[in-house]
């Protein structure tokens, strides 16, 4: 059992990492074909994740059902909306098409809500942002003050009182914010490959799940 | 409770309302305040006018209905671009809930300038995937596709056969309308830096500060960042649409979201100046 659940996922982990990244370094029509071949297979694994995510995503709401968990009723909703949709696909023929059934529920139920969902941020953001900025110390004085300056440069406004508003937002964006983004990304992207090593090597071994 | 104590800590029901009221009012009087576009846009809107007419260029369109009303009026300007400059058009998307947005005001644009499914524009639809479809696409784009999203063979339509698009390489530019991940950085990792095309992006304003390093770099050559830009680039191509209607409830609920700050910061300050003549 070891073998099925250990060792061979990690050899299959080790193997095709170790592939992967040199096939990237070498231009030849060889590791094209390889590449090429490997998208393909990504492509595929993709596609059945999604059924997993979509076994993982049932089997979690019908235990909260079952256990009566607060809330369950979302749950409930959840798995209703997902049975009613996958329906409406089947007799659309997966159309999304406004004429159809499915299409219908796409225009007038779905984008609604999505769109209501991310409009009430801005409600949100305005409470959070009058409690939040307050220049209660050198730091946060500073961040009023660039908070100040960003939203009146993402309005017209900004560029109507003076162009100096725009010119320092842009400032702000490109310099400081650009040095602080780039020492993020740079250290995101040494834990990718600190990460990435480590699943190769098979000294991280967290994706293989838990159990025997 | 002090006007102080009540200045700083006002119900945020008060706030909502004065949210809502800085929305709906302006909608209905118009200030018409002029647009200046930023230099990113404007990058944005040279990348296009750059090509040459009969150019291909892919949309990808990842973004969900959550951020259609910061994404779907760049994407819709950014067709009527394409297709005023006789530009041809291949649509897909990294994420499956915006296709359809984005197929809606495709063919609108397609409309309005009158160009054909198949021969000017084709709308490929949504591939899981994400990074495995970028480096698909940039060894064979018709191959991994495959069809439209009216089931046609894509090797069959004629903007394929005649402008012989076997794969990324053979794409000048590629626009990614991005609400997150898979999105903008995605294509620039996996597939602009690979396989060479041109990149320019459009993403939610919270996005936007990410994408700084890319466009300093040129890995990006123009960004439009949220509707601002959206609006910023519909004054460029003279066809002032939904993103510079949304321009005068925004800029209104800024100075009210900004009134409140300076409220708060009154209110505070004042009673640290009272706290200190009390001791």
């Amino acid at each position: 059992m070891i073998f099925w659940k250990r060792t061979l996922p990690l050899a299959i982990a080790f193997c095709f990492g170790v592939l992967m990244l040199v096939i990237y370094f070498v231009p030849h029509q060889i590791s094209r074909t390889i590449e090429d071949q490997m998208s393909r297979w990504g492509q595929i694994i993709s596609a059945f994740a999604l059924v997993v995510g979509l076994a993982s995503l049932l089997n979690m709401h019908i235990t909260r059902i079952r256990r009566r968990v607060a809330g369950w009723g979302y749950s409930a909703v959840t798995i209703t909306a997902l049975v009613v949709y996958t329906v409406l696909g089947f007799i659309s023929a997966g159309s999304a098409k406004s004429d159809t059934l499915f299409g219908w529920g796409y225009n007038w139920v779905y984008v609604p809500l999505m769109s209501t969902m991310f409009s009430v941020l801005a409600f949100f953001i305005a409470s959070a942002a009058y409690r939040a900025f307050r220049a209660r110390s050198v730091e946060a004085s500073i961040l009023l003050v660039v908070a100040v300056v960003v939203m009146l440069e993402r309005v017209p406004l900004g560029a109507y009182i003076t162009d100096a508003i725009p010119q320092t937002a842009q400032f702000i964006m490109q310099i400081p914010n650009m040095a602080a983004r780039r020492a993020i990304f740079i250290g995101i992207a040494l834990g990718v490959v600190a990460t990435s090593l480590r699943i190769i090597l098979g000294i991280e071994r967290a994706y293989l799940g838990g159990g025997d | 409770m002090s006007v102080l104590e009540k200045m700083m800590n006002i119900d945020r029901r008060i706030i909502f309302v004065f949210v809502a009221a800085a929305i709906v009012i302006p909608s209905i009087v118009r200030l018409n305040l002029p647009i200046k576009p930023s230099p990113m846009v404007v990058a944005y809107y040279k990348a296009i006018e750059s090509l040459p007419a009969g150019s291909v260029v892919l949309v990808s369109s990842d973004y969900d209905p959550g951020s259609k009303a910061e994404l779907l009026p760049m994407t819709l300007a950014t067709f009527r671009h394409c297709f005023s400059r006789d530009l041809k058009v291949i649509g897909m998307g990294l994420w499956p809930q915006g296709i359809d947005l984005t197929y809606e005001v495709l063919r609108q644009a397609a409309k309005e300038y009158g160009k054909k499914e198949g021969e000017d524009f084709v709308m490929c639809g949504y591939k899981a995937g994400a990074a495995f479809v970028i480096v698909g696409l940039g060894q064979d784009l018709p191959g991994t596709l495959e069809k439209d999203v009216r089931g046609r063979d894509l090797k069959s339509l004629p903007l394929f056969r005649k402008h012989k698009i076997r794969s990324l390489r053979d794409i000048p530019l590629v626009v990614s309308m991005s609400a997150g991940n898979p999105g903008i950085d995605t294509w620039i990792v996996y597939g602009r830096d690979q396989f060479g095309f041109r990149m320019i992006g459009g993403c939610t304003g919270v996005m936007a500060p990410d994408f700084y390093p890319y466009l300093n770099t040129g890995q990006l050559e123009g960004l439009l960042g949220a509707a601002k830009g959206a609006a910023d680039y519909e004054t460029l191509i003279k066809r002032p649409g939904l993103a510079c209607r949304m321009m005068d409830p925004q800029t209104v609920a800024h100075l009210v979201i900004i009134v409140f700050i300076v409220i708060g910061n009154i209110a505070l300050l004042s009673s640290i100046i009272r706290r200190r003549r009390k001791a």
